[in-house]
């Protein structure tokens, strides 16, 4: 048996700006892979996803000790640096556009679920969005000592929504 | 994808240790995830680095190659390459709790005895005062067999790594 534990599949099939995965980081996992795979736009404007993580009592945590760092990858352009400290989100985990344009995004989380630990993430990102290709390679943390049980994705600008994708939760096994 | 675990190593209280390692657990030509987590030191200003076992024994000579991006949350991104090293660095100015490391690592070529050895990480870390990460892509240019991998640290504070911190080796297959 494989120790990567599938542990929540979101399928996105209506218009949505914001996704949240609940209850999927847990006392059985320290690190977690997530995808997020073909998210597409409804309409014809690109939308830039970002990322909040959900504690125990069920509160998306929204206070501004995030810390993130993003290298923007383009393919018609250079590239760009994007960066925060005492943030309130993780920003550009993912761009996407209306299909046939869309996204393809892995990452990773870290310790989560510990009250005792900081939860650090790492993501790779790849993107069409208005005719062009591009990627993100990004890393992120939140600097709070509480459990985390879940994740938000939303649309940052709150009125490019989404209508398609699918989001998968695994577990990395460890056997002591 | 599909993963097989073949070494794991959980240091616990009292335990404290500058170095882990994880022997004889690359045993096929596949590729192995190496997966770092909540690596914490019992001082501040630490480093980590990563370097292959043959056996139980390091191999330090100087032909790694490495380039890397550190990304950083507080400044500009920084660019980096080196052709002759002995080891990969995972990260830098090490802190201890909450503060941690954590890393993701593709092994390639690590068991052959003809080819070079490369890996590939991803790395977010938190300093205490910023949190940054190195992209990384890097070559051993030896065609020795290595069989296992060593993280090691020259913080001394409290022992090294501490409880909790973690280092887990996938097969990939």
């Amino acid at each position: 048996m494989s120790n990567l534990r599938l542990i929540n599949e979101t399928t996105i099939n209506g218009s949505q700006s914001v996704t949240n995965i609940t209850d999927v980081f847990s006392s059985n996992f320290n690190v977690y892979k997530i995808t997020l795979q073909d998210i597409s736009t409804v309409g014809t404007t690109d939308v830039n996803i970002n990322a909040r993580f959900i504690n125990s009592s069920g509160a998306v945590d929204t206070t501004g000790t995030y810390h993130y760092a993003v290298l923007q990858l383009k393919s018609g352009s250079s590239f760009t640096e994007n960066r925060g400290q005492t943030y309130n989100r993780i920003d550009r985990i993912s761009f996407s556009d209306q299909s046939p344009e869309a996204q393809s995004c892995v990452m990773y989380v870290y310790n989560p679920f510990s009250s005792s630990t900081y939860t650090f993430i790492s993501w790779q990102e790849t993107h069409s969005r208005g005719g062009g290709g591009g990627g993100f390679r990004g890393i992120g943390s939140l600097n709070e000592q509480e459990s985390i049980t879940g994740i938000q994705f939303y649309d940052y600008y709150a009125n490019r929504p989404y209508n398609s994708g699918i989001i998968r939760v695994y577990g990395l096994r460890v056997d002591s | 994808m599909s993963l097989l675990q073949v070494a794991n190593t959980l240091i616990t209280s009292g335990n404290e240790a500058q170095i882990i390692k994880l022997q004889n657990c690359i045993t096929t030509d596949d590729v192995y995830m190496l997966v770092g987590s909540n690596i914490q030191v019992g001082g501040t200003g630490g480093i980590c680095d990563i370097q292959p076992l043959v056996d139980s024994t390091a191999d330090t000579s100087n032909d790694v190659s490495i380039s890397w991006f550190d990304l950083k949350a507080n400044t500009t991104f920084q660019a980096f390459g080196n052709n002759t090293q002995s080891m990969w660095r995972v990260t830098d100015g090490m802190h201890t709790a909450p503060n941690a490391a954590n890393f993701m690592m593709y092994l390639y070529n690590w068991y052959s005895s003809s080819e070079y050895a490369y890996i590939t990480m991803e790395v977010t870390s938190h300093n205490g005062s910023n949190l940054r990460g190195y992209q990384q892509g890097g070559v051993k240019k030896d065609s020795t067999s290595f069989n296992g991998i060593q993280m090691e640290t020259n913080q001394t504070g409290g022992g090294g790594y501490q409880a909790g911190t973690q280092l887990t080796l996938y097969r990939v297959i």
